[in-house]
């Protein structure tokens, strides 16, 4: 038996590797509308996985976490453009200030649970966007900030498409650690059942607050990525718009398996790419397909997969695995 | 010694008073069972020991220090555990992870964010799983397993916390014949090699009288009896309580 899940468990790797090298050698085949393209799939991967944490593992659904990356994307702009710091500096900023505010509204956001906590987050976020609307001398206002400089080193498309990508693996990394620990664990165990979880030891709303925490500094180094990327930040990326990509990117893709929201950034993209040059009516068609996913597939496209590739595997070995 | 004394615990729901002032001593080492009719306070009882509800006054001590009124995770960890009447485990974590889990909070270790839970305390675990008959089972997830067999996890999450006094409420519930008499066996087995102390609420009175040292007796929120089952068999009173006036009449 454990020989068995090891096996798979370094095939997980194989995977990985093997995704991290077609990743890497991709942008050389392809134009460079699909490297710009690309470059955001892989910061909303980022983005979409940093809220699967609390979304599919702690099993928080927040309407707010495009408070972290918006602060994360104007941590970067402020501090790079208006402070002169160099993009490094911006860089580990953004998921600092996130986390900060992550942990403050988190904490007061944890006292209530289910829709109450989830309107909480909206509001919280939707406060936020309103100061960083209003608050014109510091954040620009409805203008934003234009002109976030990117260092000579990033110049080009596809200099700037392996930056993000490299950024995004060490920050998956990470993250796959976290979701694999004694705290990863934890966290499902909160989601399955908290009362039970109270009963072995574990103190639900703390850790809650600790998870919230850790999306929240992870949405802020997507944001610092997404300003460096798109060269601004505008009120927009806090807007209660932005914070319904991360909950559509995991339901898509699948959240209960720690690539899925990864898969549905990937889905979510190109549905919008493909969908928006035939209609103006692109949210619509994004309706009505999520809608399909939810009830034909409602453990997304990864686990789509994963339940037949499971099947598949069980009926090869002659049913060993029980249904 | 004692591990567990209760003081004069009080409860109400509304005006209804669910524990009326119960007094109840569990010395060390001890396999004592409490009985008493539906209503009449045994499982509100069990939460105000585990936490879950906070007396309106009276104290529980354990181990000779005061714990009324700290939270379920701070009371598990110092050594009470406790299985539920209705089935309450982790439908979508496997059967190992569970109970791995289980030692990792009792040992506080759940706050570790890079080690590699799969791996710790493997062993433990499932020797766990091997004291209760779980072993086969522990690549399964939790909702898969069949009623039986998840009342067994429940007993064994109970006991992965590894606890000084462990609490199981009405454990062979909507069990078989034969599974009761498995359960029946661990109970003893978990009370004589791993010293634990259980205190235990059961409607079979053949496994109450069975294996218990001592009965406790509650009807409407007191204590009306305690002692060897032998003599808490022959108590008017608690025939009384349990065949109606009928009987006595």
């Amino acid at each position: 038996m454990a020989g068995g899940s090891n096996s798979v468990w370094r095939s997980g790797w194989l995977w990985a590797g093997l995704a991290v090298v077609g990743l890497a050698l991709y942008p050389q085949f392809v134009s460079r509308y699909y490297i710009v393209l690309s470059t955001e799939v892989v910061i909303l991967a980022l983005l979409a996985t940093s809220y699967n944490l609390i979304f599919g593992y702690g099993g928080m659904v927040s309407f707010g976490h495009a408070a972290f990356f918006g602060l994360g994307a104007y941590a970067m702009a402020i501090l790079t453009k208006h402070y002169g710091n160099p993009m490094l500096v911006g860089l580990l900023a953004a998921p600092v200030i996130a986390a900060a505010f992550a942990f403050v509204i988190g904490w007061f956001c944890m006292r209530t649970i289910r829709l109450y906590f989830a309107l909480l987050s909206l509001a919280f976020a939707q406060l936020l966007y309103v100061i960083v609307f209003q608050w014109y001398e510091f954040t620009g206002g409805s203008d934003g900030i234009q002109g976030v400089p990117r260092p000579e080193i990033l110049a080009s498309h596809a200099s700037n498409y392996y930056f993000a990508l490299a950024v995004t693996i060490l920050c998956m990394l990470v993250m796959w650690f976290i979701v694999n620990s004694p705290f990863g664990w934890s966290l499902r165990a909160i989601r399955e059942n908290t009362q039970r979880s109270q009963f072995l030891g574990i103190n639900d709303r703390f850790y809650k607050v600790i998870a919230f925490t850790i999306a929240g500094a992870f949405a802020g180094v997507a944001g610092g990525l997404y300003a460096l990327f798109q060269k601004w930040a505008d009120p927009e990326l806090l807007f209660w718009t932005t914070s319904a990509n991360p909950v559509l990117m995991s339901i898509l893709g699948g959240m209960f398996n720690f690539v899925g929201p990864s898969v549905g950034a990937v889905a979510f993209v190109a549905l919008r790419e493909i969908i928006k040059v035939r209609t103006d009516y692109w949210p619509l068609v994004l309706g009505l397909v999520l809608l399909t996913l939810v009830l034909v597939l409602p453990g997304g496209i990864v686990g789509f997969v994963a339940e037949k590739a499971r099947y598949l595997r069980s009926a090869t070995k002659g049913g060993t695995q029980a249904p | 010694m004692m591990l567990l004394e209760i003081d004069n615990l009080m409860k109400a729901f509304g005006g209804f008073q669910a524990t009326d002032g119960v007094n109840l001593s569990v010395e060390k080492g001890s396999l004592r069972s409490l009985i008493g009719p539906n209503g009449a306070g045994k499982t509100t009882l069990f939460n105000q020991i585990t936490g879950y509800l906070v007396p309106d006054s009276g104290r529980v001590v354990f181990k000779g220090k005061e714990i009324t009124g700290l939270h379920p995770y701070q009371i598990s960890r110092i050594g009470i555990t406790r299985a539920f009447q209705i089935i309450n485990i982790f439908p979508r974590l496997t059967v190992l992870e569970s109970v791995q889990l289980a030692i990792l909070a009792k040992r506080g270790h759940t706050l570790k964010c890079f080690a590699p839970a799969k791996k710790m305390v493997l062993g433990e675990a499932m020797a766990v799983l091997e004291t209760v008959n779980l072993a086969e089972r522990a690549n399964a997830l939790a909702r898969e397993l069949s009623h039986g067999d998840q009342r067994v996890l429940e007993l064994a999450l109970a006991l992965a916390g590894e606890p000084e006094l462990l609490l199981l409420d009405e454990p062979m519930a909507g069990m078989s014949p034969f599974e009761r008499v498995k359960v029946t066996e661990l109970i003893q087995r978990i009370h004589q090699d791993r010293g634990v102390t259980v205190l235990f609420c059961e409607h079979d009175m053949d496994v109450v009288f069975g294996i218990s040292e001592r009965v406790t007796v509650l009807h409407q929120g007191r204590v009306i009896a305690e002692g060897p089952p032998e003599e808490i068999k022959k108590n008017e009173e608690v025939h009384m309580v349990y065949l109606g006036q009928s009987e006595v009449n």
